[in-house]
């Protein structure tokens, strides 16, 4: 788009030169002065009591400051509502934190760990969501705990519903409309099943980090590795009574994952208040995949009716969603799952589904992006393809009819029902299917687009939308001092070009070269607050504060320009750090005669959200089974989504290719943690074992992005996709494995090779039950 | 009384003398390069990640070839050549190493923990082979994991500078 100096064009990262010279700090590159390190001894069992537990001997070690153990750590509770203890008597997991050190170095702490004495008793443990709710199942947690919110409470491994999402309101965790029976009764095809997504690790190469230390009684410094640092500090605060600064480096990716970071803040911060020290904990990544939280698995056992026409007309079910031994926020992960699904199948007028949160004995479930509806949608999906065979409808013609349209009213994650009522992602259904050539390659179900020797192929689609990309509150200042711009806006640089955005529209807005722009550094000291980048609203959120904020700082610079060159401010222009009159720019003034050496101009911002904006990402995918070997790979995929308007058109595409990883598109065949059910430990503990897509594995990629001006609240009309991008992967994926197989059924993710194998009838295997 | 034993290292082009041993400030045996250069030199840009050999994200030159940083151990290094990412760039002009400016002008990053890794493996690639084959490229970064998915910009970017003729 021509008519911008910055906006839509390609720019280099600011940060990018820090980045490939090795000069980029992240968090365990600080020096951060007289800082002592965390080591923390784990549960070698899935479910225990410690019987005792000695760290006279450890705490004798010279270089130790001090043990901390369920009998010394504070009485803080983390976790949606507050349920997990900083250390506690009851171990629920292999991983869980027995003791944390604190000492000079990492050897010493190292050595301390193994002079701690425990005595274990161990507990029958469960994994499975369907056996954690049977009666007589081992209790996770028990009523002593006391986990209670707005009158519901723990209940034979079921968490109570709902979260501060819904702020006062009842908890939102089922969507019952209209009448199933009658829908069913309308219905032409009804289809009934159970499928299952498996446990995934959506981390990153760096592992999570926090460091902490207290100033005095009642403020703590903490440095962590998160891609919302308010989010760090606010829920903690409040828990703690204590205000807490944030410093958020350079992140070494996120994905929703290193998001709060809640539990391991608390223990760390907690640590620093047991020895009296700062002290850092940088997790290993054997911890980071041992005991760090994880993506939530699901089942969904349900119900659907449609018509011939492809009118959905009835969906029922259980949703049980499995959050291991701790819930970061999974009640919120409920909610906008449900919202994801209401906004897919949007025209189906009767609904009776209904979430239980489960608990169990293995890693507790974190923040992940696709967070619920990915995984709900990968599974009530899958069942809904059975309807589609059978009225013999491909699935792109299906969510165009059935596809939330603006003015349709959806359920977002309160509880309450939302309506966008402008974005309309009717165009972006064809065109996308054109450059994948959908119907070209889409055979019918169960039919591969074509078989070549042992190799199959077929395809899948799907979508997801969420209701996030205008959430919350962000709050942004913006400063001009001599010839510089200085943002204020607490956006950590975790990957995903959202600085450089901030950058460009600062730099937009005061038509300055985009050098005079400085970010500052994420850092809850200096910027105002922010809900943090989550739900792909920073595009948005932080776009339209630092927009706003911006706007001010301009008509400030004008107003006083105009006192000095005697005229209003409406008569004047400012370009490339002048302030020039409009009907004669030869009269002009330069900033820095406006703002001198020791000047500040100061513009305020704010975005105060609402869930009336939806996004959408389209997933096409290709996928090529071996028929000897059942092995899948993704071929080819085609992202794609109207996006209002285009910020930073490489960063756009490399937020699609992104959907591939981090848990996304590749765990409907490819990544998938696994349990050793007789000692209750992850095997797939490495990045060798726990599979992630490398450099020679890539599909052929591409995009379809469709540019409009939506009126959103950024202030070029765009709308962020950057959390969902690989969202509907999963779904695309198994419903293409099956075409290619030819309509064997797979009700289990990820489709690796011995379950398509099964399912062809070739190979017996897997566990014995 | 235990023998203390020297040791030299040139990293970055800058001669480094050691004892090995188990004194205050001396390096013990067990020390792996990554600690070397991380807490001892200050060169974070080398980073870890899986501490195992797996990922990539520790490369270091050894004497113009990637090795992994984190199993490999500083006292078995004496004698070699070892060039970081912070030593790529030219010392006194700052110029940066065509692969580096390949990085920016392609944008082949996204969070950019594991970049140092990956364009420590793309150097030792072009210096065993200065004009490789798509396929050649993806084989030799195999061991180099990217959680973000920039290999697409990282694949365009060695390609220019293989195109471009220079040899990097």
């Amino acid at each position: 788009m021509s008519e911008f100096r910055h906006i839509g064009k390609v720019r280099r990262r600011q940060d990018g030169r820090a980045i490939v010279t090795g000069k980029a700090l992240y968090c365990d590159d600080l020096p951060i002065k007289n800082c002592y390190v965390a080591k923390v001894l784990h549960s070698p069992y899935p479910h225990a009591e410690i019987v005792s537990i000695d760290t006279s001997e450890a705490e004798k070690l010279p270089g130790v400051c001090g043990v901390m153990t369920y009998k010394n750590a504070p009485d803080w509770k983390t976790g949606v509502p507050a349920h997990r203890p900083v250390m506690s008597q009851h171990l629920r997991f292999v991983g869980d934190p027995v003791a944390a050190v604190a000492a000079e170095n990492a050897q010493i702490a190292e050595q301390a760990l193994e002079l701690i004495r425990v005595e274990y008793r161990q507990l029958p443990p469960v994994y499975d969501v369907e056996d954690a709710i049977k009666p007589g199942a081992p209790e996770v947690y028990r009523a002593e705990d006391n986990i209670e919110s707005k009158g519901y409470h723990y209940e034979r491994n079921c968490l109570p519903p709902g979260s501060w999402f819904e702020g006062n309101d009842p908890p939102f965790y089922k969507i019952q409309d209209g009448d199933v029976e009658q829908g069913f009764a309308e219905s032409d095809v009804v289809v009934e099943g159970k499928v299952a997504y498996t446990w995934t690790f959506p981390g990153a190469p760096e592992s999570p980090f926090v460091a902490a230390g207290w100033d005095d009684d009642t403020h703590v410094n903490v440095w962590a590795s998160s891609q919302g640092p308010n989010m760090v500090c606010r829920p903690l605060a409040y828990t703690i009574g204590a205000h807490i600064n944030v410093t958020t480096p350079n992140v070494g990716g996120s994905y929703g994952n290193k998001d709060a970071l809640g539990y391991i803040t608390m223990l760390t911060v907690a640590l620093a208040k047991v020895t009296g020290v700062t002290v850092k904990y940088a997790l290993t990544k054997e911890e980071h995949l041992l005991f760090y939280e994880r993506r939530l698995d699901n089942k969904f056992i349900g119900k659907i009716g449609i018509t011939k026409d492809g009118r959905i007309k009835a969906l029922q079910g259980d949703w049980l969603v499995g959050t291991g031994a701790g819930s970061e926020l999974t009640q919120g992960q409920v909610a906008e799952g449900l919202g994801e699904l209401h906004i897919a199948l949007n025209k189906c007028p009767n609904w009776d589904i209904e979430a239980k949160v489960v608990v169990s004995n293995k890693i507790p479930v974190g923040i992940a992006r696709g967070f619920g509806g990915q995984e709900l949608k990968a599974c009530a999906l899958h069942l809904l393809t059975r309807a589609l065979r059978q009225i013999d409808m491909d699935p792109v013609t299906f969510y165009k009819k059935n596809f939330c349209q603006a003015g349709d009213e959806y359920y977002w994650r309160t509880g309450h029902k939302y309506s966008n009522p402008v974005i309309n992602y009717d165009k972006c259904f064809d065109v996308a299917a054109e450059k994948f050539r959908w119907f070209d390659r889409w055979k019918g179900w169960g039919v591969p687009s074509r078989v070549e020797g042992n190799k199959a192929y077929g395809v899948g689609f799907s979508l997801h939308s969420s209701g996030d990309p205008q959430s919350d509150e962000t709050f942004a200042y913006v400063r001009l001092e001599n010839d510089q711009v200085m943002v204020h806006c607490a956006v950590s640089q975790f990957g995903n070009g959202q600085r450089l955005a901030l950058a460009k529209i600062a730099a937009e807005i005061l038509n300055v070269p985009l050098e005079n722009v400085t970010i500052n550094s994420s850092d809850t000291r200096t910027d105002p607050a922010d809900f943090g980048a989550a739900g792909s609203r920073e595009t948005i959120t932080a776009g339209g504060a630092v927009g706003s904020a911006a706007k001010a700082a301009r008509q400030k610079l004008l107003e006083e320009a105009a006192e000095k060159m005697g005229c209003s401010a409406e008569d004047l222009d400012t370009k490339d750090l002048m302030v020039f009159r409009k009907d004669d720019p030869s009269v002009c003034l330069p900033w820095i005669a406006i703002c001198p050496m020791y000047y500040s101009i100061t513009g305020e911002g704010v975005v105060k959200g609402d869930f009336n904006h939806n996004n959408c990402v389209m997933n096409f995918v290709e996928v090529e089974v071996d028929l000897e070997t059942g092995l899948a790979k993704i071929t080819d995929a085609l992202s794609a989504s109207d996006v209002g308007r285009i910020i930073n058109p490489l960063e756009l595409k490399m937020q699609f290719e992104g959907g591939l990883g981090s848990a996304g598109m590749d765990t409907g065949h490819l990544e998938e943690m696994v349990l050793d059910p007789v000692i209750g430990r992850v095997m797939t503990h490495n990045m060798i074992d726990y599979k992630w897509r490398p450099f020679n594995e890539l599909p052929k990629f591409d995009t379809a992005v469709l540019e409009s001006v939506w009126p959103t609240a950024n202030p070029y009309g765009a709308i962020g996709i950057g959390e969902i991008t690989g969202a509907a992967g999963p779904a695309a994926v198994l419903m293409a494995i099956e075409n290619a197989i030819g309509g064997a059924e797979i009700n289990e993710y990820p489709a690796t090779p011995d379950k398509i194998l099964n399912a062809l009838g070739k190979a017996k295997g897997g566990l014995v039950e | 009384m235990e023998m203390s034993k020297e040791l030299t290292l040139h990293i970055n082009g800058q001669t480094y003398e050691f004892t090995i041993g188990r004194k205050l400030g001396q390096i013990p045996e067990s020390e792996t390069l990554l600690e070397t250069l991380r807490e001892r030199l200050g060169l974070t840009g080398t980073k870890l990640s899986c501490g195992e050999g797996a990922c990539g994200c520790c490369a270091v030159l050894m004497d113009g070839k990637a090795v992994a940083s984190c199993v490999t151990l500083t006292a078995e290094c004496g004698g070699k050549e070892i060039t970081t990412i912070e030593g790529l760039a030219d010392p006194v002009t700052g110029e940066l190493d065509p692969i580096q400016e390949a990085f920016l002008e392609h944008n082949a990053f996204q969070c950019g923990f594991c970049t140092p890794g990956i364009i420590i493996a793309v150097k030792s690639l072009l210096n065993a082979n200065p004009h490789p084959t798509e396929d050649e490229i993806k084989e030799a970064l195999s061991g180099n994991f990217c959680r973000c998915i920039s290999h697409y910009q990282v694949i365009e970017a060695v390609q220019s500078i293989v195109k471009g003729g220079e040899q990097a």
